[in-house]
Order: structure tokens, then sequence, then C-alpha cells
């Protein structure tokens, strides 16, 4: 087979493409995780919170040095704190996730607890972007923006919750209520332990 | 149930009104009531608007059989959405003393026009009107409000 065909039928290649697809519709639609029951490489799927988090203290950096001089040292400490921690507060929100979803009867697997939250950060990474846009022109951005974000976070987490556990109004609306608060509590936290 | 789910969404609405005009009068530009009425009528309005959207819609949808009656959710639940963002308004505002509620209840109405037409099967088939109608009231609603709390504040 010459190169030419291969462009065309080379199965690896038309794997590739199916796949990014899929990434690509997973996290536009990360509920469909927890629903289509798929199992993906949640470590790699943790890449995008910590992408997400690190842009966010990154923000909160940029915004104590237009206001206060923070130097500049500590505003790439911060922001790979965010980095670091966004990954591993996300990865232990979605055991959590899961682990509840047990309790009230919806045994799912830990990898997709994961993937789903990890997923949902999209809509945060793309208000966070926007957010950084913002502040190149020299508006604080931190709060407002991440706030959106953090809210934004919920929406597939609810959406995912609820398709599960049909006749269960409830749980959908605590469990994301549970889940933003954790995530705001751990916003503060990396606030207040790191600088 | 249906009733409690009601009472529920009221009391959101109402929350975020109690810290929108607490906001407001903390900016000394207008009173609590002033926040509070306008907050809480324009809820009103916006609910209503968007759920009778939404019932049309599904309706119309349903008999062009372009929904399947199956998968109708009740608006009700969709609005639910508004608790855990209420759950962190509440926080963030007592606790981190943010004055942001006027953030949080723009996202509240954005987010839930989104889902009330991702329930109706935006983004998915051929596009119809009638599919975003909600998801862009939501939008509007919002962004009208976030120009009325730029002149209340």
């Amino acid at each position: 087979m010459n190169g030419e065909n291969c462009e065309i039928l080379c199965p690896d290649k038309i794997n590739r493409i199916e796949s990014i697809k899929h990434i690509i519709f997973l996290m536009l639609n990360p509920s469909s995780v927890l629903t289509d029951g798929q199992v993906h490489k949640w470590y790699l799927d943790l890449i995008l919170p910590a992408f997400a988090w690190m842009l966010f203290f990154l923000q909160v950096g940029l915004d104590r040095h237009r206001q206060s001089g923070y130097p500049p040292g500590k505003i790439v400490l911060l922001s790979f704190i965010g980095l670091i921690a966004g990954y591993v507060v996300v990865f232990l929100t979605g055991i959590l996730m899961s682990m509840l979803l047990t309790v009230f009867g919806k045994n799912i697997r830990l990898q997709l607890g994961i993937s789903c939250i990890a997923l949902s950060h999209t809509y945060k990474t793309f208000s966070l972007i926007l957010g950084l846009l913002y502040n190149f022109f020299g508006y604080s951005s931190s709060v407002a923006f991440g706030t959106v974000g953090l809210l934004a976070t919920l929406l597939p987490v609810y959406s995912g919750i609820r398709g599960l556990t049909r006749g269960t109004t409830f749980l959908a609306p605590v469990l994301a209520a549970l889940i933003g608060l954790i995530f705001l509590v751990f916003w503060q936290l990396v606030l207040k332990i790191g600088l | 149930m249906s009733k409690f789910k009601l009472i529920l969404i009221g009391i959101m609405f109402l929350l975020f009104s109690v810290f929108i005009g607490i906001q407001v009068s903390s900016a000394g530009t207008h009173s609590f009531f002033a926040g509070f009425i306008i907050t809480l009528l324009y809820s009103l309005v916006v609910f209503l608007i968007m759920t009778v959207l939404y019932i049309i819609g599904a309706g119309k949808l349903i008999s062009k059989n372009k929904l399947n009656p199956d998968n109708y959710q009740s608006p009700y639940d969709i609005w639910l959405i508004s608790l855990p963002f209420c759950v962190l308004l509440v926080v963030s505002f007592l606790w981190l003393e943010w004055q942001i509620a006027d953030v949080y209840y723009c996202t509240t109405l954005a987010i839930s026009g989104m889902l009330l037409g991702n329930a109706l099967g935006r983004g998915s088939g051929k596009w119809h009107i009638i599919k975003s109608l909600p998801f862009f009231s939501g939008t509007i609603f919002s962004i009208l409000f976030g120009i009325i709390m730029d002149w209340m504040v």
C-alpha cells in the first residue's frame, strides 16, 4: 500500500481520528461518560482540570501582582500548586462521587466518576481562558471567571447524575452542591496555605 | 412532589433576591428592597417565560414525533440546578464575603436555559428554533439582568 492510499485507508489513522473525535465529543458532553459506561484513561483526563486550576491560580497571582506587587516567582509557584492540587483534588472528588453513587444504589466504576468530573472542566477551561484575556486588558478576573467556571463544571456533573438516577430527584442537586463545596474549599485552602 | 419542588425553586429565587438586595444596599446606591423586589419579580417573569417556552416546545416536538415522550423531563427537575448554585452563593457570600450574587444568579439563568434546551434535544438531530429557544432566552435574560444590576449598583 503506497503512502497516498494510506492517507485514505490506513486503519491506524482512521482509529486515531475516531479517538480524537470521541475525546472532543466527551469534552463537550462529559455527562455521557457516566451513561455510556466506557472506561477511559482517567489519568490523562485529569490533565484537563489540572490545566484549568493552573490557569485559575495564575489569574489570582496576576490580580495580586497588579494590586500589591506580588512577585512573579510566587505567581509561577501558585500556578504550579494549582496544577498539582487540581489533579489530585479532582481525582479524589471523582472517587468520592463514585462511592456516594454506589451508596445510593448506582454502582459505577471509579474510573468513570473520575473521568466525568475531570472532563466537566472543559467549560471551566473556556471560562478561564476568557478570564485570562480579560486579565491582559488590566481587569481583575479571577473571582468572577473562576466562579462561573466552577458553576459550569457542575452542569455536566448534575446532568450525568440525573441521567443515572432517574426517579431520585434530589440526589443530583445534593451531590452537585457537595462537589461544588469541595472545589470552593479547595480553592480557599490553596490560597490560605499556599502563600 | 411537584409542589414541593416548586416551593424549593421559589426558596432558591428568594435567597438570590435577598443576597442581591444586600449587595445593592451595601453598594449604597439603592435600598435593599429595591434590589430584592426587582430580582424577585424578574425571577418570577423569567421562570414563567422559560418554563412555558419549554413546555410548549416539548409539546410541539412530541406531536411531530421529534421528541420521545418517555424522554420528557419535568422542568422543575431541571430548575433544581439552582439548588447547588444557591448553596455555593450562600457559602461564598457569608464565609468568603464575596459580593458576587449577581454572577451566581446570571449563571443560574444561563445554565438552566442550556439544560432546558438540552432536554428538548438541542445539539442533536436537525437544528430547530424550538429546541434552542430556552437556551437563547436564558442567555438573553442573563445578559439583561447584568445590565439591570449595573444600573442598580
